[in-house]
């Protein structure tokens, strides 16, 4: 199967939930995507094996994250604490799918979250997850840090809820991944959405070529796109163009001979935009 | 004594003769713009609106369509024309009492000026506050401020975490909080592994975790202080913001209204408020974006705006006379309490009613402020409140805005006080006559607020100036209204059916009402008929329909009197019965009709009793009357004896009353017939009343009383005999109707014009009263002589039995 077959659909979404605010944006741009696709949506909550370990440590304590008033943890505790979590993401789950009439499923794991999830999305088309948890911090969540390393599917990492009509921006090179890339940027395009092309290329020949090949994905598709070439991106820099360029959703291939892993965890971690990581 | 001489018919009617009039047609005629007949309520108007000082209104009184409401509306128009248009008012938020709005005067026409700047100030302030806090400038600065803090608690955090990891600790997060765990390769080290470490490691680690535990415990303890710190510098931020926003924009409007004296005070707190509630503003701009914008329904839209906090920087323009020509003259159709001094309005909000100052509504004292209001006495008296509201606001001089539920008591909601506008206005009250003497009466205040009494007449004298005069009128009148001019003829038939509704044939009805409707009915007449102008005839045609619309009841009375139900004889004689005349009113339409009037005497004590008074049904003045007559029988002819008669008097077949003395001379000549036991003729009808003197008093009618005679004797055929007997004193109030004019005229029916009782019971009777010689003797056959004799029988008789009485007891 070629990579443009292969997302050609997508049937399964499959959203991470954490009940932190970003993990329910992340929730509302997948019902959104899986009412658009009339795919399923697979909702999933982790509870965190590390987490309910903890409590076997005698000195284990929990510092209040508003109140800073040390409590003993008790794996009783803690245990309900994920359940009444699950319990109530479900329900908001429930509601929103509820208003989009999806198909949908929750699901509760117990485990390491990057494992869990991963080996949960192996049915999937699409992870959707938010970029940090509800620690709220500017930092990567550590989630977030493994599936950019580790997702073996396209996998969508957000900060908000998207708003229609904003701009999509996507990296295009001469690679597998890269014309994945633009054919899932092509799929999920809202219409008449802005839409720039990055081209990856080393020279402009290349650059001109690949050009028209993204010309002739997206021309039939009514797509009107811009295109700019990169020859040489850091990720400081590829960070700030979607700001520079107000664009809302990036979309880039992940195993790009362009930029290395750090690139792409500083990229997701730095920008306030969506980014779509394609393998 | 000369017998009476009956009337002949030129003094029936007076008649206007049209050949006199200098015109054909009042289409010639000039406008007549004055008032006709009415010097003193023009001069009383004319003083009331040069008059200056406090309480010199006015209250026009005068019977409903005497022009009251025209005259006064028109004189306040002229003189408003004259005078300088009032200012504009308007109501703005009050900054230091929202329940209090605040009411700013501005030059006529500013107001309307001044509303729209600020409405396009509160526009252009949307757009000039969210591009400034849309700006990369603003949003710099902010995130520079954010990112502080935020970097802040981050740099705490890090370091613990730091100082952990060096321990092999890691810093992990629960729903709840922040723990230390051990770990091993970045995952937790399973609490079996951790039992099995050596025991002073587990030890240190737990020093380890309580010392970090303490430090954490400080930083989150900051972390509250740090965002009051950075909220309290984000409000800076958007207050210097919102500052240099608003500057350029008030700037303009500052010196715009420089000259207004509580604008620039007014703009100042605006200004002050607008900085001081800069993140109000943030909220509204930020919450309308997003990707439901589409699908928000117009009506939450609608809302958002209604509750905008900006909107208490708009200004309700609560009276605008940017249109208004002179001094506004306004006439209050329905002075209920609210619509005198204005309400304010309640808007539903999330389920209660909520005020503010764009809900305040003027009243008509607000709209006529600086001018005249005209108000119909009645209708403001019928309004609970209204009255009480009118004088408080005349002598406050200001219109003070109470809610009628707050004032009662049955609201207790968040209600209004708006600012109290100072009041300036000429009011006129239109009432009756009745009704200004009540106020005047019963309200102490009444007199003091309305020092001027604007009278109307309802009638003006016949003269052949006033005719000509009121022949412009009335062209004035058929010109105003778009009827048809009337031709001299026409004119001539309405002055004399005017001196018919005055009942006077020396006087005109100057009812404006009245006339008018004449008009417009001879109009439609003249339409019938296919006529150019109107001619007396469809004058005639529209009073001839008039009546008939009106007669049913006078209708069916005649059929009664001539079917015999009601007895009533217009031949022969008869003792002790005669044909009184009674006037009966409905509505608009009068008539009148014979009614039988009967006396029986018999030996008594000297009183003459009134039957319908024994069973109630007869008014005061008429008992008077019966009083006034057995008074005059006792003075006359029982002076030295005592009067030993019972006599009782009644009207037959009356059921529903007798009221006034008119019938009073017709019951004396009743029971002088009685007395004298001499026949009355029937063919003759009386009215009048009679004094102790025996003198006869006009009464009112007289018009109407002699037709309602002359109609049944004409449906019965006249005979040559009949008549009817009239005070001399109503001769001048004679304007009959033409079938009794030529009657009159033939021969065949007369009209007696009667001075004394004397002059009546020789018409009636046909013999002569007879004049007391110096004994107080009268002529022998004399009817006088007569009744003496009767009476001078029954007091000695009863001498006689009262002595045989006497006699019996000893």
């Amino acid at each position: 199967m070629s990579a443009t077959e292969r997302i050609k659909d997508i049937q399964r979404i499959l959203v991470a939930l954490d009940a932190s605010p970003q993990s329910l944006a992340a929730l509302e741009v997948a019902a959104e995507l899986a009412a658009k696709y009339e795919a399923e949506l697979i909702a999933v909550f982790v509870e965190d094996i590390n987490l309910v370990r903890l409590a076997e440590f005698p000195f284990a304590q929990e510092i209040g994250n508003f109140s800073a008033i040390s409590r003993q943890l008790e794996s009783q505790h803690i245990e309900r604490e994920l359940r009444a979590h699950a319990r109530w993401v479900e329900r908001i789950t429930a509601t929103i799918a509820k208003r989009t009439n999806l198909r949908w499923s929750f699901h509760t794991t117990r485990g390491a979250i990057p494992g869990e999830l991963l080996s949960a999305a192996l049915e999937s088309d699409l992870i959707i997850l938010g970029k940090t948890g509800w620690s709220g911090h500017r930092q990567l969540g550590s989630t977030a840090r493994s599936l950019v390393v580790q997702a073996p599917l396209p996998t969508l990492f957000l900060k908000r809820s998207l708003r229609s009509g904003v701009p999509v921006m996507v990296a295009f090179e001469d690679s597998p991944s890269g014309r994945k890339a633009l054919a899932i940027a092509r799929l999920l395009r809202l219409s008449d959405n802005p839409f720039t092309v990055l081209v990856l290329a080393t020279d402009l020949e290349e650059a001109n070529r690949l050009q028209s090949e993204a010309q002739s994905m997206l021309e039939p598709a009514g797509i009107l796109a811009s295109y700019r070439w990169l020859s040489d991106m850091d990720g400081q820099k590829l960070a700030r163009l979607p700001r520079l360029e107000g664009c809302e959703v990036m979309v880039l291939p992940a195993d790009s001979q362009f930029f290395s892993e750090d690139i792409l965890l500083s990229m997701v971690n730095e920008t306030d935009c969506a980014v779509l990581l394609v393998r | 004594m000369a017998t009476v001489k009956s009337l002949t018919h030129g003094d029936l009617y007076q008649h206007t003769d049209p050949g006199l009039f200098s015109f054909q047609t009042t289409e010639e005629l000039a406008d007549f713009s004055e008032i006709i007949g009415q010097p003193r309520a023009v001069q009383a108007i004319q003083f009331s609106i040069g008059m200056d000082k406090d309480g010199y209104n006015l209250f026009a009184l005068g019977p409903s369509g005497s022009g009251k409401r025209s005259l006064v509306t028109h004189s306040f128009e002229q003189q408003a024309k004259l005078e300088p248009i009032p200012d504009d008012w308007c109501y703005v938020y009050n900054f230091e009492q929202e329940h209090k709005p605040n009411a700013i005067r501005l030059p006529a026409g500013k107001g309307t000026e001044f509303q729209h700047d600020m409405s396009q100030f509160v526009e252009e302030l949307r757009t000039t506050l969210s591009s400034a806090f849309d700006s990369d400038e603003y949003r710099a600065r902010r995130q520079v401020v954010e990112e502080e803090i935020q970097e802040r608690h981050e740099k705490a955090l890090e370091e613990i975490t730091a100082r952990a990891k060096d321990h092999s600790l890691a810093l992990l997060r629960t729903p709840g909080g922040l723990v230390f765990a051990p770990v091993r390769d970045g995952e937790v080290l399973p609490p079996e592994e951790f039992q099995k470490l050596p025991e002073e490691v587990r030890q240190s680690m737990e020093t380890n975790v309580a010392e970090l535990q303490a430090q954490l415990q400080k930083v989150l303890l900051m972390v509250p202080a740090w965002q009051r710190e950075m909220r309290h510098r984000l409000r800076g931020l958007n207050q210097e913001i919102t500052t240099i926003a608003v500057n350029g924009l008030m700037n303009e409007l500052q010196l715009k209204y420089t000259d207004v004296p509580e604008v620039p005070g007014y703009l100042d707190a605006v200004q002050r408020d607008i900085v001081a509630h800069a993140s109000n503003f943030l909220e509204i701009d930020q919450s309308p974006a997003g990707e439901t914008e589409s699908a928000v329904p117009a009506m939450t839209d609608r809302n958002r705006r209604e509750l905008s906090p900006l909107r208490r920087y708009e200004v309700n323009l609560f009276v605008d006379h940017h249109a208004s020509q002179g001094a506004p003259v306004i006439y209050e159709d329905n002075p209920t309490y609210q619509n005198l001094i204005g309400r304010v309005e309640h808007m539903a909000h999330m389920g209660a009613l909520v005020a503010d100052f764009t809900l305040v509504r003027p009243g008509s004292l607000h709209l006529a402020n600086g001018g005249y209001l005209i108000l119909d006495a009645r209708k403001v008296l019928l309004q609970p409140y209204a009255w009480d509201a009118l004088k408080r606001s005349l002598e406050s001089r200001q219109v003070r805005l109470d809610s009628l539920g707050q004032m009662l008591g049955l609201v207790s909601t968040v209600s209004l006080e708006p600012e109290p506008i100072p009041l300036n206005v000429k009011v006129a009250l239109l009432g009756d006559r009745q009704l200004y003497y009540l106020l005047s009466e019963l309200d102490p205040e009444f007199d003091e607020l309305f020092k001027v009494q604007m009278e109307f007449d309802d009638q003006m004298s016949r003269s052949s100036e006033n005719e000509e005069l009121y022949a412009r009128v009335i062209g004035s009148l058929a010109r105003k209204e778009h009827l048809r001019p009337l031709d001299r003829a026409a004119v001539a038939r309405m002055i004399e059916h005017s001196a018919r509704l005055a009942s006077d044939a020396q006087k005109l009805s100057i009812r404006v009402k009245d006339i008018i409707d004449l008009l417009r009915e001879g109009d439609y007449w003249a339409g019938e008929q296919g006529n150019h102008n109107i001619h007396a005839t469809d004058l005639q045609n529209a009073i001839d329909a008039q009546i008939f619309r009106a007669d049913r009841l006078r209708e069916r009375y005649q059929e009664n009197i001539l079917r015999e139900t009601i007895m009533i004889t217009t031949d022969g004689s008869q003792v002790g019965q005669v044909n009184g005349l009674s006037v009966i009113q409905m509505g608009n339409f009068t008539f009148g009709i014979p009614s039988r009037i009967t006396a029986r005497v018999r030996r008594g004590k000297g009183e003459v009793v009134n039957i319908d008074r024994e069973v109630e049904l007869s008014g005061p003045i008429h008992s008077k009357g019966v009083l006034i007559l057995s008074s005059f029988l006792g003075a006359r002819y029982a002076a030295e004896t005592p009067l030993s008669l019972s006599a009782s008097l009644v009207f037959e077949q009356s059921y529903s009353g007798v009221e006034g003395d008119s019938a009073s001379s017709a019951e004396l000549y009743a029971l002088l017939s009685a007395l004298a036991e001499l026949p009355i003729r029937q063919s003759l009808a009386v009215t009048g009343s009679v004094n102790q003197h025996g003198q006869v008093q006009a009464i009112g009618g007289v018009n109407e009383k002699i037709e309602g005679f002359f109609d049944i004797c004409n449906s019965r055929g006249l005979t040559g005999e009949q008549g009817v007997l009239i005070p001399i004193s109503n001769v001048k109030h004679l304007m009959l109707k033409k079938e009794v004019i030529d009657a009159v005229a033939a021969g065949k029916f007369y009209i007696f014009p009667i001075t004394t009782i004397d002059q009546g019971i020789e018409v009636l009777t046909g013999i002569p009263a007879g004049e007391a010689d110096e004994n107080g003797k009268y002529p022998e056959n004399s009817v006088n002589a007569r009744v003496q004799a009767r009476l001078a029988k029954l007091a000695e008789k009863n001498e006689g039995k009262e002595n045989d009485e006497k006699e019996d007891a000893t």
